[in-house]
């Protein structure tokens, strides 16, 4: 009888467990779509290049292995990227942070050797993203073919993995039979020409960048892939434009006064020349203060640049023809939007690049931060309107075959506001921000799983899949020492 | 790189709270417990010290003693939204025990002392969970000692009250953005005081009503230790240890509670307690060295609770007696502000034990409770962090008693 109850009351130790469960969970499913074989098409931030370089580490979380990763949860098959095994990269080029005098510094990094890029790989690849690639490439014969290197028509990251030496890049992707492809170009189109100040390269002229996305985006479609088409974020918005601030030549008082002295000297001697060719006189219009004050830079627009040119081809005083060329400057046009670029030379501008340098003891000249670090108006203006008109192309091709599109230039400017993602605080400031890895142009793995979260969310509204979201916070940003 | 620039990687970096509205059960005596933690209006002994000490005069005898520990099993689940991704703590079995000391010293007036551990939980999630920028573990230790003073007004009519003393200790750690270990690890004692007061009324020889009201207490955490791992590059930016000052109140009960002998092995009790849990409003932490970058607030919101509580209590013979209750636990927290260091949710809870006479003045209680939290969405707004929640406990306890 006792013995009964004792074991009643002992009964709770048999049911002392604590197991909650979910009754309504998340289920993936693939929609409308069909991802068993996925190939992802596009540049450098298709292949995982990451801080100067395609490395290693870098191309594991490049976006479109990051998507797959998840893809596989709806029938998605194996993705192949073609395997960069080191560390240092291809081509040379890779960053790393580094303490340098007690500051956080982008350095050279070394991490082993080189891996050739020839002969090719071999094998097939599903990611297909060619840093330096510009729509036109795409479709170009023989961008894989060692033999039009020289000539600059071949492409060394092309070269690695084309799968026969005239293949096109999208002729290869197609050979593939893919089932579901993404499509992100056309930031090559215009970075180029962007990021050395509109010196470097030239944007592509929109009649023609319509015509190449037409062609490429017809031929998927009649391979009867169902895709994503990304458009272009304003280069603007990226951390390799945003980080020098133009109206970083603090100064003191003292400094100010002495600035504009030398500021006055310059034009005196402006005017002496000026009045020699019998014209009026000329002013900067600039004033130095006490505080920030934005910095000189080249003009490419001053008024008397054809006669301070023949005048100094015909004279033979070096000292005039430094000065001739020195004193075509102005001051950036801050609420105008010009910017600096990442590559601004910051040990320069401590030497007086962006104000004035002692060029003898007592003598002041004038240095204007080349146009190679400047993004001005004009060049703004171009890049501005080439991004809308391409990013329109790239809406409308969506819509005439159907596809899912993702409007990562949308995203990317929200994040340059800052957006907080499961507790920390993502923007697009240089090595703080997250998302912007050391070159300024390409992104974290952090930044990367982002971008996947973007592909994600278009995908699974246009076909009504649910793929999982990707923990961004998983993925690191930019390597601390 | 300056401090500035750092500043933009810290964001909601505290963020402590450790009395959930779904840990405070109160399992301050297992005859209690197993009536659905009802307490106010009964006298079992020393254990009223801390649900009613107004009941302690009507102690039947002149000595009471009490003792017992309880092992706390509680897990959540957590599952986000828009993935497959899902994530359990993996939280240890604490056990909170409580002591109960009381004496009659005359026919009108009781003394006691009571020392129990009321808040003893843990929350540890994985080091590499999708909440773990908010929270990766936390833990607190509260120890309540209670000397108390019991006075019986008339034969049915009895008042009483306790002065509280505190002594918290948490402990938590939580991701930093800046590498894939980075962490901060916040820990901090206190000690405070507050007090415990009721009333205790038999308007009939069957029924029994109970008031009871604890105070408010604050803990504030002074020179708290903050211990920072971080990549040794910010080392001249940020001080790998640092003092930290954060408050949290702990919000004041009122407990309201009927008892009835129905029949003379039958006894029935309803209870309500209310939770003063508004003045939650937010917890800020405040440090001694970088506070430009590390000193931040973090919303809160909380809501007063009213929890409901039903118990019934079957003599079945001189030795044994059972007991069955339930009750329904209200989250006090914010809809918008629903932090995974406290996961409370929407609770049922279902109680049971056996109190064994087991020989003369010695009594053994053993009892069981289990919650069930309510599978809800939830979102941390400020953290843009949301998911589905949803929580189980499973609470066993033993408790002797020694009465003469």
């Amino acid at each position: 009888m006792k013995l009964k109850y004792i074991i009643i009351a002992l009964l709770p130790l048999i049911i002392f467990s604590c197991k909650p469960e979910m009754k309504d969970g998340f289920v993936p499913s693939n929609g409308e779509a069909d991802f068993s074989k996925y190939v992802a098409l596009g540049n450098s931030l298709t292949a995982g290049y990451a801080d100067g370089a395609l490395y290693h580490s870098a191309q594991e979380v490049s976006y479109p292995n990051i998507l797959s990763g998840v893809l596989s949860q709806v029938g998605g098959g194996e993705f192949i990227q073609p395997v960069v095994t080191s560390e240092q990269g291809i081509l040379a080029g890779k960053l790393k942070l580094a303490l340098v005098n007690g500051s956080l510094t982008p350095v050279p990094a070394e991490d082993g050797e080189l891996e050739p890029f020839f002969p090719p790989i071999g094998y097939a690849v599903n990611n297909l993203g060619v840093p330096g690639a510009k729509v036109g490439h795409l479709l170009a014969a023989g961008y894989g073919n060692i033999e039009n290197m020289a000539a600059g028509l071949a492409n060394p990251y092309f070269v690695r993995f084309a799968s026969s030496p005239n293949i096109s890049v999208i002729e290869q992707a197609l050979s593939m039979s893919p089932t579901f492809f993404s499509l992100w170009i056309g930031n090559n189109d215009v970075l180029g020409y962007a990021s050395t100040g509109g010196v470097g390269d030239v944007i592509t002229p929109v009649s023609e960048f319509a015509t190449y996305y037409g062609a490429l985006c017809q031929m998927i479609n009649t391979s009867g892939a169902k895709g994503v088409l990304a458009n272009i974020p304003d280069v603007t918005s990226a951390a390799y434009f945003i980080t020098v601030p133009g109206d970083a030549l603090e100064i003191d008082i003292t400094q100010a006064t002495m600035l504009n002295l030398g500021l006055s000297q310059v034009e005196t001697k402006v005017n002496e020349i000026l009045a020699m060719a019998g014209l009026g006189a000329y002013s900067y219009g600039i004033h130095f203060e006490s505080g920030k004050n934005g910095f000189l830079i080249e003009d490419n627009e001053f008024p008397y640049s054809a006669l301070f040119d023949a005048i100094a081809d015909t004279s033979t005083d070096a000292a005039t023809v430094l000065f001739l060329n020195q004193a075509q400057f102005r001051q950036i046009d801050l609420a105008a939007g010009e910017l600096l670029t990442l590559k601004t030379p910051q040990d320069s501008l401590a030497l007086g690049m962006g104000s004035f340098y002692e060029f003898a003891p007592g003598v002041l000249l004038p240095y204007g931060i080349p146009n190679v670090y400047v993004l001005d108006q004009q060049e703004l203006a171009l890049v501005e309107e080439a991004t809308q008109s391409y990013n329109d192309i790239i809406k409308n091709t969506a819509q005439e075959y159907d596809w899912a599109w993702v409007d990562i230039n949308t995203k990317v400017n929200e994040t340059k506001d800052g957006v907080v993602y499961n507790g920390i605080k993502l923007d697009n400031e240089y090595v703080t921000g997250g998302v912007f890895g050391l070159d300024g142009v390409h992104l974290t793995p952090r930044g990367n799983a982002l971008v996947a979260d973007f592909f994600i969310e278009a995908i699974n509204k246009k076909y009504n899949s649910k793929i999982s979201s990707v923990d961004v916070n998983l993925y690191p940003g930019v390597a601390l020492p | 790189m300056n401090k500035k620039l750092i500043l933009s990687m810290i964001l909601l970096i505290g963020a402590a709270t450790v009395f959930a509205g779904g840990y405070q059960v109160r399992l301050q005596g297992q005859k209690q417990t197993a009536m659905g933690l009802i307490g106010t209006p009964f006298n079992f002994g020393s254990s009223s010290i801390f649900y009613n000490p107004g009941a302690l005069a009507m102690m039947k005898h002149d000595y009471s003693f009490e003792v017992g520990a309880n092992f706390i099993s509680s897990n959540v689940l957590y599952q986000s939204t828009t993935s497959s991704y899902s994530a359990e703590t993996n939280n240890p079995i604490s056990t909170p025990i409580h002591i109960y000391g009381a004496a009659k010293l005359n026919e009108k007036l009781s003394l006691g002392i009571g020392f129990y551990t009321p808040y003893g939980s843990t929350t540890e999630w994985d080091d590499n969970w999708a909440g773990k920028h908010l929270i990766q573990n936390i833990s607190l230790k509260a120890i309540y000692i209670q000397p108390t003073l019991s006075y019986k007004l008339m034969d049915n009519l009895s008042v009483g009250a306790g002065f509280v003393m505190v002594n918290g200790d948490v402990d938590m750690q939580k991701a930093l953005p800046y590498a894939e270990d980075a962490y901060v690890r916040l820990k901090g004692t206190d000690f405070n005081y507050g007090f415990n007061v009721g009333v205790f009324y038999q308007p009939t020889p069957k029924m029994n009503i109970g008031i009871d009201y604890r105070s408010q207490i604050n803990m504030q955490v002074e020179q708290g230790n903050a211990t920072f791992n971080i990549p040794s590059s910010l080392e001249s930016l940020i001080s790998k240890t640092n003092k930290f000052t954060a408050e949290l109140p702990l919000p004041a009960n009122l407990d309201f509670g009927i008892s009835y002998q129905i029949t003379e092995k039958f006894l029935a009790a309803i209870e309500v307690n209310y939770v003063f849990w508004s003045v939650y409003k937010d917890i800020s932490f405040t440090f001694e060295e970088d506070g430009e970058l590390l000193d931040n607030t973090n919303p809160r919101n909380y809501k007063n609770t009213l929890i409901p509580r039903v118990g019934f209590q079957y003599q079945l013979n001189e030795m044994f007696t059972f007991a069955a209750g339930a009750y329904y636990d209200q989250s006090p927290t914010d809809e918008k502000n629903f932090n995974p260091e406290t996961v409370s949710l929407d609770s049922y809870a279902f109680t049971a034990g056996v109190s064994i006479k087991a020989y003369k003045n010695l009594g053994v209680d053993i009892n069981y409770l289990g919650t069930f939290g309510q599978e809800a969405e939830k979102e941390y707004e400020s953290a843009h962090f949301s998911g589905r929640y949803k929580t189980a406990a499973s609470i066993f306890g033993i408790g002797i008693n020694y009465n003469f």
